[in-house]
C-alpha cells in the first residue's frame, strides 16, 4: 500500500447556477422518493425558501416532512429526534436546505436511517458500513461546503464537544448549488461562511493528503474567494459575486473533502464544541497562528497561496509568514472579522482542554507540520 | 518537524489512509451489492409466484389496469402477460360483475360458474379480492383458484352418494305398485340428473305401444299409452342407437335393456347446463336398478302366486291322505281285530274235532285238521303283527334318554333263553345311549336281532355284532350276522310289509317285521338300509336322527 502515491477523488452529482433549486423535483422522481424529510433550520423557513421546495415536492406526488430543529452547532440530540421522525413518518429520502448545521444534520440523520442506534457510535473516519437513503443538498451558504464534503460535525451537548463523522458514504447524492440564496444570508454569515471555504481551501492545499485533482480545486477556490468574498459582503444584490462564491465553496468543499484539512480545524471543532461560535468566525481567528506553525513544513505551498492571495512576489520573499498572516487579516478586516478569541469569550482556563481535544481530531493527521500538545496549548494562548 | 511516539504514528498513518478515502467502508461503498441481493429476492418472488397455481394480479384502484400478474394468470385468461399488463380488467372479463361487486364491498370471495375469463378457462373459479395500500397509493390483489377439478370430485361425490341413496330407495319399496316404483324412479333420476323433466316409457310384451310415465305428472303416477312405430327418438333407441344426448345437450334418451333387448327408454330434459357423460352414466344406472327391482318384483310376484297355490293344493292332498289313512287304519284295525274270533272259531273247532273224533277220522283226516291249525295260528300271528303295525303307525314317539347297549344286551338273553343254540358269539358295542321312544326301539331291535338269530340258524357258528359309528352329526347303528344273507336285487322289497325274500318253510315269518322297524326308524326321523349277499351274512345299519334334531326336540320337550 503505497499511501503517499494513491489519491482518490470523490464529489456528489453537482448542478450549480441560477435555478438550480428548481431541479430538485426531478432528483425526487429519480431517487423514488415518496414521502421526504426536509431537513432545515428556522432561518431558512422564514426567507421562504422551505415553501418553494413544498411545493415542488407537492407538484411531484411527494408527501413530505419537515424537521427543523437544528441549532447552529447541529447537536446529538437533534439528530436523533430528526431520525425518530424520518422512521416515524415513513420517509425514504431525505432534503437539506441551509448551511452546515442543517446539511450535517441531515447526514446524521441519513446514518441512522438505514444503520441505527447511537449517532455517536459513528465518530472517527469510516465508520459506517450501509449507504443511506437519498440525499440531496441545497447549500444557502457559501461556505460549509457539507453539500459535497465527506465530513459531517456534530455536537455532544453532553460532553459539550464537537466530534467528525467522515466517510465517503455520506456524501450527498446531488448537491443543487443555486447562488440565488445566498441573497437572504444575513451579511456576517458571507463572512463567516467565505472565510469558512476560504479555511478549507488553505488547509485542503498543505494537506499532506493533497493531490494534483485537489490542488486544482483549491486554488481556484483562494483566488475565486479572495476577490468575491468583499463584493459579496458589500452587496448581496450582487449575483455575480454569489455565483463566485459558491463556486469558490464548491471548489474549496472538493479540495478539502479529498485531500482533507489541518490544524486550524482540528483546534476550531475543539474551539466551537465548548463555546457556540460560529465554526468560520472561529476559524479565521485560528488561521494566522496556523499557518505561522504550518510554515517551515511547506514554506512553498504558503507562498505560491500568498501569490494567489495578490501579494507581490518580492513581498513574500522577505516576509516569509507574515506576509500571508497579513493579507488574510486584511481580507478578514475587509469583512468584518477583527479581535481575538478571547474577545469572542474563550477562556484561557479551557486552554488545556481544548488542546487535548484538538489532538485526537482526524483533521490534524494531514497537517503538514504535526504539533504535539503543548504547541498546541501555545497556539491556543496566541490566539487568545 | 517534531514525531510523536512510533505506536501514536501508525495510528496516524491508518487515520489518514481512512481520510483519503482508502478505508474498508468507503473501497467498498456500493449500492450494486445490495440492489443484486434485492433483484434475486425479487426474481425468486416472481419465480415462486409464476410456480403456484393461484392466479394473482394487482390492479390499480383509481383506473383498473392490472399493474402485474403471474404465469397462472396468463393460463386462466388464456393470454400473456404483455397483452394483459397494462390493460383494463374489465376488457378481459365477459361478465365483470363479480369485480365491480367485491370491488364496492373492500374485497370478498365469490366463486364463478360460467366463463368468466377466457373461453379456455375452466368453469369454475374461486375469485378473492383483497384491497391493500403500500407507496401511497390503493391497490386491489385477486387471487383466483381453479376449483373445476375439486368441484367435479366433490359433486361426483355427492351425486354419487345420491345416486346410491336412490337406488336403496327403490329397492325398498316392498308394497308399493309397479308404477309407483317407476314413477318413483323417474323422479329420482329427474332430480339426480338436475334435469327439469323427464319421460319414462316401458315397453308392452308385444312391443306394440309404450307405457309411459312422466316426472312432473304431480305426485300420482299418471301414465300415458304411445304406440310404437312412429319414427321417433325412442323407435331409433328401440332399434338399438343406444343412449345419447341431443339437442345440444338439453336432452338425454337411454334405454333399459334386458337380455340384449330393450324393455323401456327413460328420456330427461333441459338441465341447466349440458348434460354429460356423468349424468348418462347416473341415469343408465338407476335403470338398471330399476330394472333389476321391477324384475324382481315380478319374479316375487310368480313365486308369491305358485307358492299360494302349491299350499293350496298340498293342504288339500293332505286332507284327503288324512282321511284316507285313516279309514285305511280302521279298515286294518277292525280287520285284523273282527278276523281273529272267526280264526280262534276255526282253529278252536279243528283242535274239538281232533280231540273228540281223532281216533275215528283216518290218518289223512286228522293231518289235514293239523294243517288247518298251523295255517289258522300262521294267520293269527299275522293279525298280532298287522295290528302292531297300525298302532305304531298311529303313535306319536316319546323319547328318553337310555343305553342301546343294555337293551340289546336284554333282547339277546330273551331269544337264546327261547331259542337256545350252541356256538354262539354276541358282541354289543358299550356305552350306545341314544334318545328315542324306548318301547319301540325295543320292538325294532327284537326283530332286527330276532332276524339275525332267525337267519343264522343252521350255521356252525351264529355271529353277531351291534355296533355304532359316529361322524359327531348323525350316529349310525349296524347290526350285522353271518346267516344267510339275500340278493341285493331285492334290498328295495326288503322293508315293504307281506314281502318275504325267504319261504316260510326255510325261515318262518309274517313279513310284516322289517316294515314295522323301517316305519319306527322313520318315526324318529332316521333311516335304514341293508347290505347283504347270499350266504354271506346281513348288515342293517340305522340311524335315529341327527344329535341336533334330537337335542333341539329334547330341549323343546324339556322348555
Amino acid at each position: 500500500m503505497t499511501i503517499d502515491t494513491l489519491r482518490k477523488f470523490v464529489m456528489p452529482e453537482v448542478i450549480i447556477g441560477d435555478g438550480a433549486r428548481n431541479r430538485a423535483g426531478l432528483y425526487l422522481e429519480n431517487y423514488g422518493i415518496q414521502h421526504l424529510l426536509l431537513v432545515t433550520d428556522p432561518g431558512v423557513i422564514r426567507a421562504g425558501w422551505v415553501d418553494e421546495i413544498s411545493t415542488l415536492a407537492e407538484d411531484h406526488g411527494v408527501d413530505l416532512t419537515v424537521f427543523d430543529g437544528v441549532s447552529e452547532n447541529p447537536r446529538t440530540d437533534e439528530v436523533h429526534a430528526g431520525a425518530g421522525l424520518y422512521h416515524r413518518a415513513g420517509c425514504d429520502g431525505i432534503l437539506a436546505i441551509g448551511g452546515g448545521s442543517p446539511m450535517d444534520s441531515a447526514k446524521g440523520i441519513s446514518i441512522l436511517a438505514t444503520n441505527g442506534g447511537d449517532i455517536r457510535g459513528y465518530e472517527g473516519v469510516d465508520q459506517i458500513r450501509q449507504m443511506g437513503p437519498p440525499l440531496i443538498c441545497i447549500p444557502t451558504t457559501a461556505g460549509s461546503s457539507a453539500d459535497v464534503s465527506q465530513f459531517a460535525i456534530l455536537t455532544d451537548q453532553a460532553a459539550k464537544r464537537k466530534f467528525a463523522i467522515i466517510s465517503k458514504m455520506i456524501i450527498p447524492d446531488i448537491s443543487l448549488i443555486d447562488p440565488a440564496l445566498l441573497a437572504t444570508l444575513p451579511r456576517e454569515f458571507v463572512a463567516y461562511s467565505g472565510f469558512d471555504a476560504l479555511t478549507h481551501a488553505i488547509e485542503a492545499y498543505v494537506s499532506t493528503g493533497s493531490s494534483p485533482l485537489t490542488d486544482l480545486h483549491a486554488c481556484e477556490a483562494i483566488q475565486l474567494i479572495r476577490t468575491a468574498l468583499p463584493k459579496a459582503y458589500r452587496s448581496r444584490d450582487d449575483s455575480s459575486a454569489a455565483l463566485s462564491m459558491m463556486l469558490g465553496s464548491l471548489h474549496a468543499g472538493l479540495a478539502f473533502s479529498n485531500a482533507s484539512l489541518g490544524l486550524v480545524h482540528a483546534m476550531g471543532h475543539a474551539i466551537s464544541g465548548m463555546y457556540n461560535l460560529p465554526h468560520g468566525e472561529v476559524n479565521s481567528l485560528l488561521l494566522p497562528y496556523v499557518i505561522r506553525h504550518n510554515f517551515p513544513a511547506a514554506r512553498e505551498r504558503y507562498n505560491r497561496i500568498a501569490t494567489m492571495l495578490g501579494l507581490p512576489v518580492g513581498k513574500i520573499h522577505e516576509n516569509g509568514p507574515d506576509a500571508i498572516i497579513d493579507a488574510i487579516r486584511c481580507l478578514g478586516e475587509d469583512v468584518g472579522i477583527t479581535g481575538t478569541l478571547g474577545d469572542r469569550g474563550m477562556m484561557s482556563s479551557h486552554i488545556p482542554d481544548l488542546a487535548s481535544s484538538a489532538v485526537l481530531d482526524p483533521c490534524i493527521v494531514t497537517n503538514p507540520n504535526i504539533p504535539e500538545r503543548e504547541e498546541v496549548i501555545a497556539l491556543y494562548e496566541a490566539a487568545l | 518537524m517534531k514525531r510523536r511516539s512510533e505506536p501514536g504514528l501508525r495510528e496516524q498513518q491508518l487515520l489518514r489512509e481512512k481520510i483519503l478515502g482508502f478505508g474498508e467502508g468507503s473501497l467498498r461503498k456500493s449500492h450494486y451489492p445490495e440492489l443484486r441481493v434485492r433483484l434475486l429476492e425479487l426474481e425468486r418472488f416472481r419465480f415462486i409466484l409464476d410456480q403456484i397455481d393461484l392466479g394473482i394480479m394487482i390492479i390499480g384502484m383509481n383506473d383498473d389496469t392490472i399493474l402485474d400478474c403471474n404465469e397462472e394468470t396468463c393460463r386462466l385468461f388464456g393470454k400473456s402477460r404483455r397483452d394483459l399488463v397494462g390493460t383494463t380488467i374489465e376488457s378481459h372479463l365477459h361478465d365483470a360483475g363479480w369485480y365491480s361487486r367485491m370491488k364496492e364491498a373492500g374485497g370478498g370471495v365469490e366463486i364463478l360458474a360460467s366463463p368468466h375469463f377466457s373461453t379456455v378457462s375452466p368453469r369454475y373459479l374461486e375469485v378473492a379480492l383483497h384491497q391493500v395500500s403500500f407507496g401511497g397509493d390503493a391497490y386491489l390483489i385477486t387471487i383466483v383458484r381453479d376449483i373445476t377439478d375439486e368441484k367435479a370430485a366433490s359433486d361426483t361425490i355427492v351425486r354419487t352418494r345420491d345416486m346410491f341413496a336412490a337406488a336403496f330407495r327403490l329397492s325398498h319399496m316392498p308394497d308399493a305398485s309397479e308404477g309407483r316404483i317407476l314413477t318413483e324412479a323417474l323422479q329420482k333420476t329427474v332430480l339426480l340428473t338436475q334435469s327439469r323433466y323427464g319421460i319414462l316409457g316401458v315397453v308392452s310384451h308385444d312391443e306394440r305401444f309404450f307405457t309411459t310415465y312422466r316426472s312432473d305428472a304431480g305426485s300420482s303416477s299418471q301414465s300415458g299409452i304411445s304406440p310404437i312405430g312412429k319414427n321417433g327418438p325412442w323407435e331409433r333407441i328401440m332399434v338399438g342407437n343406444g343412449a345419447s344426448i341431443a339437442d345440444e345437450g338439453i336432452r338425454m334418451d337411454l334405454p333399459i335393456t334386458d337380455g340384449g333387448s330393450v324393455v323401456a327408454i327413460i328420456s330427461l330434459f333441459e338441465k341447466a347446463v349440458p348434460y354429460d357423460d356423468l349424468d348418462l352414466k347416473q341415469a343408465m344406472y338407476l335403470g338398471e336398478i330399476l330394472w333389476q327391482v321391477i324384475l324382481r318384483r315380478r319374479a316375487e310376484d310368480r313365486l308369491r302366486r305358485l307358492n299360494a297355490e302349491l299350499e293350496d293344493r298340498v293342504s288339500r292332498r293332505t286332507a284327503e291322505l288324512a282321511i284316507a289313512n285313516s279309514e285305511l287304519e280302521a279298515f286294518t284295525y277292525s280287520v285284523s281285530h273282527d278276523l281273529r274270533t272267526p280264526l280262534r272259531s276255526i282253529d278252536g273247532f279243528s283242535l274239538a274235532l281232533l280231540e273228540d273224533f281223532g281216533e275215528s277220522l283216518p290218518a289223512e283226516a286228522s293231518e289235514y285238521l293239523r294243517r288247518i291249525r298251523a295255517a289258522s295260528q300262521r294267520m293269527g300271528d299275522l293279525i298280532e303283527d298287522l295290528l302292531l303295525l297300525s298302532r305304531i303307525s298311529r303313535k306319536e314317539i316319546r323319547r328318553e334318554t337310555f343305553s342301546l347297549s343294555d337293551l340289546a344286551a336284554e333282547i339277546i338273553a330273551d331269544i337264546s333263553s327261547s331259542h337256545p343254540r350252541a356256538n354262539v358269539s354276541v358282541h354289543i358295542s358299550e356305552g350306545m345311549f341314544v334318545s328315542a321312544d324306548r318301547r319301540m326301539i325295543r320292538i325294532a331291535l327284537e326283530n332286527l336281532l330276532g332276524n339275525a338269530w332267525k337267519f343264522t340258524v343252521g350255521k356252525e357258528r351264529t355271529e353277531i355284532s351291534f355296533d355304532m359309528r359316529d361322524d359327531g352329526i348323525t350316529p349310525v347303528y349296524s347290526i350285522s350276522d353271518n346267516g344267510a344273507g339275500f340278493d341285493m336285487v331285492y334290498a328295495k322289497k326288503l322293508f315293504l310289509p307281506f314281502s318275504r325274500l325267504h319261504s316260510n318253510e326255510e325261515f318262518p315269518g309274517t313279513g310284516v317285521g322289517l316294515a314295522t322297524v323301517s316305519r319306527i326308524i322313520r318315526k324318529h326321523g332316521g333311516a335304514i338300509r341293508a347290505e347283504a349277499a347270499v350266504g354271506a351274512g346281513a348288515t342293517f345299519y340305522f340311524t335315529l336322527g341327527t344329535k341336533n334334531e334330537i337335542g333341539e326336540e329334547e330341549n323343546h320337550v324339556s322348555g
